[in-house]
């Protein structure tokens, strides 16, 4: 299966669960550890993705309807 | 000839009409370079038509007294000031989109192109839009355009698309030009990697909406996949906003699949592009924060959920761990009390089995007995009952001669009973029986007959009588 390509709003999301999931009392520790790895693994692309921001402009050719 | 039609198609594909224009006229004065052609009136005013229709203008004026309202269409004259006509056309649906009606003296601009009227021979302009003029008209007019849109449920928040919380690509709709609407939104949009499409539109003047349409449909059409539009111009006065606060403008936000965040002029400039908005800023640098303000959030927030995840996991394994040693010393004891526990109940068993055991034992003791004594019983019972049998026998057999001895006496008295009965010795004794011819016992003479034969038997011998005298 081909790598699912990095959409940091889900990433961002899931993180954001994997937090609130730490915070409940009673947790598994085979799932702690699982979660754990995960949402790092997600925090690191999302540390990559917001480090390497660099916004990208393009500018659309386009016909004026009446010349200036 | 040739190059007339060349020049034709040139026009057809043209965008730039103003350059064909001169084109034309250049060529038509080169008259040594066209060959001589002699159009009938009908195809001059068609070549006419095609050249004019290109000839798209804006052109401002005074509305004339004489406004002949049709069902489907409407005339007017729009007049300057130094008598100059123009005879304009215009389909109803231009003037339901002004809002308000034409009336003679509005100052008014007419966007459209010229065509000349082949049964008329009047050059007509064809109207496509019309704009006022004046602040006053404009705000009666937008009052009265808010008003008609809201009815019809374009600015009901039940139809916003909601604003992604982290966009990425967005489609910048404004004019590069300006008073720094473009550059206040790029300022301030901050470096999260966003993917900017700018799509260059004037923001500004009569063909602004026309352009800025084009631009929403673009997106729609060749970007799809775009986060959020950002449509957005710097401040000016309340007419220069006109493109914002048409009918047409809100219809094409109100359409767009990809949501459109607004940010229009000023803080006060509510336009009705702002009103359907799926979002409203109230400025260029307004849309922009809007934009970046989750992004500015996750990227603090990134490293905070990297501490808490990290401590998080800390604590649980460390807790795991104190565990793991609790029970490692707990189990040796826990073990032993637990053998012990399974020892006690292991001898209670064994005991519990034997005492089962002897008295089952004893049971059947109690019954080999029981039986031996019974045994004894029947052996008896069988023995008294033989000698009883015997006994029975013994009698029988001296009761046999006692019986024939009482049988043989009553049967001699019989005998003799039967002896002295007998008519043989009726007949020894004298006596003679009496019958018929065929041995019928005759009684009484009743029956008999004279002459009838009688036999007389007697104890030797018979004898047949005729009989000779009855007496009864």
């Amino acid at each position: 299966m081909p790598e699912e390509k990095f959409n940091f709003t889900k990433a961002y999301q899931e993180i954001e669960a994997i937090n609130e999931w730490f915070q409940s009392e009673e947790v598994d520790l085979d799932e702690a550890l699982q979660r754990y790895e995960r949402g790092m693994d997600l925090i690191q692309k999302c540390r990559e993705r917001l480090e390497k921001a660099e916004n990208k402009f393009e500018e659309i050719k386009k016909k004026y309807l009446v010349e200036e | 000839m040739i190059e007339i039609q060349y020049l034709m198609i040139l026009l057809k594909y043209s965008h730039e009409p103003k350059i064909k224009i001169m084109k034309i006229n250049e060529i038509l004065k080169v008259e040594s370079r066209v060959e001589e052609k002699v159009f009938s009136v009908s195809e001059f005013l068609d070549f006419l038509n095609e050249v004019l229709k290109p000839c798209r203008a804006i052109v401002q004026g005074e509305v004339g007294e004489k406004v002949n309202n049709y069902p489907n269409y409407t005339f007017f004259n729009l007049l300057d000031k130094d008598n100059s006509i123009l005879k304009c056309f215009a389909f109803q649906e231009v003037i339901e989109k002004l809002g308000i009606g034409l009336e003679a003296g509005m100052e008014i601009k007419v966007i459209g192109y010229p065509e000349i009227r082949k049964n008329r021979g009047e050059l007509k302009f064809q109207v496509e839009r019309i704009e006022l003029i004046g602040e006053g008209i404009l705000r009666k007019q937008f009052e009265i355009l808010r008003k008609k849109l809201l009815a019809l449920g374009y600015f009901d928040p039940k139809f916003k698309k909601p604003i992604p919380r982290f966009c990425e690509n967005i489609g910048l709709i404004t004019s590069k030009y300006g008073k720094g609407a473009k550059k206040d939104f790029l300022t301030h949009l901050g470096n999260f990697g966003f993917q900017i499409v700018f799509y260059d539109v004037r923001v500004e003047g009569s063909f602004a909406l026309y352009e800025i349409i084009e631009a929403i449909h673009w997106f729609n059409q060749n970007l799809p996949q775009t986060n959020v539009l950002v449509l957005t111009r710097g401040g000016g006065d309340w007419e220069s906003l006109q493109p914002f606060n048409s009918e047409e403008l809100v219809k094409a936000i109100f359409s767009s699949k990809i949501p459109i965040i607004t940010g229009i002029g000023h803080e006060d400039d509510e336009t009705l592009a702002d009103l359907v908005a799926d979002l409203r800023a109230s400025t260029p640098t307004h849309a922009a924060k809007i934009l970046n303000d989750n992004w500015k959030v996750a990227s603090s927030k990134v490293y905070e959920f990297e501490e808490n995840l990290t401590s998080s996991i800390n604590r649980i394994t460390k807790n795991v761990k104190e565990r793991i040693d609790f029970l490692q010393k707990n189990l040796t004891s826990s073990m032993k009390r637990e053998i012990s526990l399974k020892q006690t109940s292991l001898r209670e068993l064994i005991r519990n089995l034997n005492y089962f055991f002897q008295d089952y034992f004893q049971q059947f003791e109690t019954l080999e007995r029981e039986f031996k004594r019974n045994f004894l019983k029947i052996k008896i019972l069988i023995k008294n009952q033989k000698i009883r049998v015997e006994q029975f026998l013994k009698n029988l057999i001296k009761n046999r001669n006692w019986w024939k001895e009482k049988i043989g006496k009553i049967l001699k008295q019989e005998e003799e009973k039967l002896i002295l009965s007998s008519p043989l010795l009726k007949l020894k004794q004298g006596y003679t029986i009496t019958s018929d011819e065929f041995g019928k016992i005759i009684k009484t003479p009743a029956k008999l007959e004279i002459s009838q034969i009688i036999k007389t038997k007697f104890y030797k011998g018979q004898v047949l009588s005729k009989i000779k005298k009855i007496e009864k």
